[in-house]
């Protein structure tokens, strides 16, 4: 079974419960959270439960062979709820359900870690979710975003359908055999890696932070946040290449350029989102 | 005698915030109660992953006939009596909760996952469940058990009924004792693993308040990860899995044990789960290790140089400026000169696994991980050991910088950080629960163990000057964080003294004295007093002593500082006390003359003799002006040999030490 067929009964059990379910993002993100859709719709105050599958790209993560624990390109089914009448455990132990798993044969802990993002001025704290030992995903509370304050607390939940594989009954993960997905995973896996730590260009990637970085800052003076904001996504991953290239390029310039993109993307974002009319009326 | 039994539940706590919450809940409910005259006599805290739980035992009878706090005291009926003390003490309750401080402030996201996670509330007031709402939550007169293994929700009618029931689904909810009990597990799993656990309090500790039911797994280790340097391999286990380590004959096994919150583990699957982490952990880990090798330390240093080293204070290169300034002024002062060169080399490399992959993925090895890489790198044993150690806790011998090379570098590396909190205002007013103000404290008390531990001739005054001559010969603005420096300093001092086994009253005695405070000075003194007040017939000579003090310190409160005229010595008993003084003086410093212990009291005690003379027979008080202001100059002279070595008032004196007794 591949990723995106476990994410499919997942998907499904949360729209069940009135979660909206998003388009897949068409542009790279590494968390569901900066995926356009949420990142916005989570400014303007919406009250819409959400869920859609993502694939969370994050070059920081490439690894030469194929590596179960650290994989550049992997798939989340990402879901968010500002309802706090949502008890985020049954929430976790209902949507795995789905997949054959039964909570009372296996050692599931909740674990506090900090969850937030500085860079996109994202304060979170929440829980990683472990089974038999396995990271499967995530719960966390959001209460800024692009270093805004939420109306109210989100909960953001991520499962990874690649680790959820691994703590699967036998009959939910069966790989049937040879599969286009697994292969394609694997070359680019080989690709990413052999990229990030063996051929990219310093300067070629630095030259390229530094036009999409300009490029998102022109969108804005345009009045086009969504612009700017897709472009600083794009930024994000070339300075993760960049940083995987050369652990030393860690620029704090750099971080503070995207940090102070994102913000500004969500204070004209939001503000246009006030000004317009409800999505019912669209 | 009333008790009242509160359990909240949660999906899960933060196993490192329980015993902050859990005393939070429980100052907040004592001061209410205490407030309405339902003061418990007995509190008991509890708690697991899941709840905590504060049991107040004892809580006077307020329905009793003779307690006019009761309107129904004078023979109204017993059970209106008893529904006012339970109304009395619904409302105390509901204000304890509602007033609560908990650790964390309300408006960050920590606040909101507590109330984002909160499932139930039981109180229970002498074995009947009282109505309280607090938090969104209502309570019920009921709990559950373990969230997956025993769900279902079950009646409470008594403190015995609550702790028998989650004790026959396994749950034990008295932390020391969940914790003895995994403990025992771990010790019989490792056997049978056949191996030796390596013990670790702290995980113990985290891993007994993370779960409800204490039971171990043994996950497997690929043998070719044991070739990693075994600091890198236990810390991404101990982070990542709080997995305990095995050995056997001070190697590691490849197994190791991991905490399930489960007793059993069906069909091994944690085993396999535990063991699928642990080897993509180390993997990435050895992933990195190879990669960071690859450039020399020395190259990654220079490519931090410009970065910023902290917000607002300068660069890596500046850092690495003010500390090699700093050990080369410790080295000459300390006489450690052939040491200089390789300190100095160190520091110039202190930091620079900021710049690799794994100072990333491991970042609570400040310096281990550069201090591995140097040693790759052939650099000296003094200079590897020095980067690698110089954030050590200094908590034992063990884990002390190795070296004067090492002792230097991480002196010089606390020292500058603290100087830098200080810099930044921040060493006063980050609250003691903030991550910066553990780091500090840290900080400061590693600093003082070693100078304690060497013998280091160190002044704390002294000290922050002149790593604040530092950061202001770079330009910083230094002159409001000399006074918060010297007392963070002087205050860690204090519990790092207390740590080593000396009492409250004999540190305050030594610290408050106003002979040099110099740390290896007040060390001695402090061995030495303690060495006196062990011994019962010196301690008992010592109580007089203390009496004087004391009645001296009120003689001369409000004195204003006066000079003693020999002429103006007017009686025998003024002119033996003179003497008396000068004699004391230069036998003063034998308290810490290790040769013989009670010379010091001797003196003391013949001058305290002539100090009993002389108020028995002259009047300081004369009506003539001089004579008096001579007299109080001579008592204040008297004074200092009292507050010299050790501030007698601030002892005790008659009763027995609190720390030893």
């Amino acid at each position: 079974m591949t990723p995106i067929r476990l994410a499919e009964p997942v998907l499904r059990w949360f729209e069940e419960r009135d979660f909206e379910r998003l388009q897949t993002p068409d542009v790279t993100v590494g968390h569901g959270v900066l995926a356009p859709d949420v990142f916005f719709s989570l400014l303007a105050g919406s009250s819409r439960s959400s869920v859609h599958l993502q694939p969370a790209r994050r070059p920081l993560d490439a690894r030469p062979r194929l590596h179960p624990h650290r994989l550049a390109v992997h798939h989340q089914v990402y879901a968010l709820t500002c309802r706090g009448d949502l008890a985020p455990l049954e929430l976790v132990v209902g949507a795995l359900t789905v997949l054959g798993f039964d909570a009372s044969e296996h050692d599931l802990r909740l674990r506090g870690r900090d969850a937030g993002l500085p860079f996109a001025g994202i304060d979170a704290s929440g829980w990683s979710l472990a089974i038999d030992g396995v990271e499967v995903g995530r719960a966390s509370w959001l209460v800024s975003v692009g270093g805004l304050p939420l109306a109210t607390p989100a909960l953001e939940l991520v499962f990874g359908l690649e680790r959820l594989a691994v703590v699967l009954p036998e009959e939910a993960r069966t790989v049937a055999g040879d599969s286009v997905f697994r292969r394609m995973r694997a070359w680019e896996e080989e690709e990413l890696a052999s990229h990030g730590l063996e051929t990219a260009d310093l300067d070629r990637l630095a030259t390229r932070l530094d036009l999409l970085l300009g490029e998102s800052e022109a969108s804005l003076e345009a009045g086009l946040p969504l612009m700017a904001f897709r472009s600083l996504l794009e930024a994000v991953q070339v300075a993760e290449t960049l940083e995987q290239r050369d652990p030393a390029a860690r620029r704090s310039e750099v971080e503070r350029r995207i940090a102070r993109g994102i913000a500004r993307c969500a204070t004209v974002g939001a503000a246009r989102q006030s000004s317009e009319p409800t999505g019912d009326e669209i | 005698m009333a008790e009242l039994l509160i359990e909240i539940r949660a999906d899960a706590f933060e196993p490192s915030t329980l015993p902050a919450v859990a005393q939070a809940l429980r100052v907040s409910l004592v001061e209410e109660l205490g407030a309405v005259g339902l003061a418990p006599r007995q509190v008991a805290t509890a708690g697991t992953v899941r709840r905590v739980v504060v049991l107040l035992r004892a809580l006077p009878d307020l329905a009793g006939e003779d307690n006019v706090a009761s309107p129904a005291a004078g023979g109204a009926q017993a059970g209106a009596a008893r529904d006012h003390v339970r109304r009395v003490a619904r409302e105390a309750v509901q204000r304890g909760l509602e007033s609560c401080r908990w650790p964390w402030p309300e408006d960050t996201s920590v606040a909101a996952r507590w109330r984002g996670s909160l499932r139930g509330l039981l109180v229970l007031f002498d074995d009947t469940p009282l109505d309280i709402a607090a938090w969104g939550l209502s309570s019920r007169p009921e709990t559950v058990g373990h969230p997956t293994l025993s769900p279902s929700p079950f009646e409470v009618r008594s403190v015995e009924q609550y702790r028998a029931e989650l004790l026959a689904l396994g749950i034990e909810v008295r932390i020391p004792e969940r914790r003895k009990l995994l403990r025992e597990r771990l010790f019989t799993a490792a056997a049978k693993a056949g191996g030796e656990l390596v013990e670790d309090a702290a995980l113990l500790d985290l891993a007994a308040a993370g779960c409800e039911i204490p039971g171990v797994a043994t996950g497997e280790l690929d043998p070719e990860h044991l070739a990693l340097p075994r600091e890198l391999v236990a810390t991404a286990l101990r982070e990542r899995l709080q997995a305990f380590l095995l050995t056997t004959e001070g190697r590691l096994l490849p197994r190791f044990l991991a905490v399930v919150d489960r007793p059993d583990d069906p069909e091994g699957r944690a085993a396999r789960g535990l063991s699928w982490t642990a080897s993509a952990l180390l993997h990435d880990i050895a992933f990195h290790w190879e990669r960071d090798r690859r450039v020399p330390l020395a190259q990654r240093a220079r490519q931090l140089e410009g970065e910023p080293w902290r917000d607002g204070l300068g660069t890596f290169g500046q850092r690495a400026e003010r500390l090699e300034a700093l050990v080369r002024d410790l080295a000459t002062e300390w006489g450690w000169i052939e040491d200089v060169e390789r300190a100095a080399e160190a520091v110039r490399l202190l930091h620079a696994d900021a710049a690799t992959a794994l100072g990333h993925e491991l970042p609570s090895l400040p310096g281990v991980i550069a201090g591995l890489l140097a040693r790759e790198d052939g650099y000296p044993d003094a200079v590897w050991q020095a980067i690698h150690d110089h954030d050590r806790p200094a908590t034992g011998t063990l884990l002390m910088p190795r070296g004067r090379c090492a002792t230097l570098v991480a002196f010089a590396h606390w020292a500058d950080a603290l100087a830098g909190a200080a810099v930044l205002g921040e060493l006063a007013s980050v609250p003691q629960s903030a991550p910066g103000a553990a780091r500090q404290w840290h900080a400061a008390c590693a600093l003082l163990r070693v100078a304690l531990h060497r013998g280091l001739p160190v002044d704390l005054r002294l000290l922050a000057g002149q790593v604040l001559r530092r950061f202001g010969a770079q330009g910083f603005a230094t002159e409001d964080a000399m006074p918060a420096l010297a007392g963070f300093l002087e205050t860690a001092a204090e519990s790092v003294l207390r740590e080593e086994g000396f009492a409250d009253e004999e540190v305050a005695a030594v610290l408050l004295a106003s002979a040099s405070s110099q740390l290896s000075d007040v060390q001695a003194r402090l061995r030495a007093l303690r060495d006196l007040r062990r011994d019962p017939a010196l301690r008992e000579r010592l109580a007089p002593l203390v009496r004087t003090a004391r009645r001296l310190e009120s003689l001369l409160r409000d004195a204003t500082e006066e000079r003693i005229e020999i002429r103006l010595l007017a009686t025998d008993e003024e002119k033996d006390i003179f003497v008396a003084v000068q004699a004391t003086a230069r036998t003063a410093a034998g308290l810490v003359d290790g040769s013989r212990p009670g010379a010091w009291l001797d003196s003391m005690e013949a001058l305290d003799r002539s100090l009993q003379l002389l108020l028995r027979h002259v009047l300081v008080r004369d009506e003539d002006e001089q004579l008096r202001r001579n007299r109080v100059a001579l008592l204040q002279e008297v004074l200092r040999l009292y507050t010299g070595q050790v501030r007698l008032a601030e002892l005790s004196g008659d009763a027995e030490p609190t720390q030893d007794s």
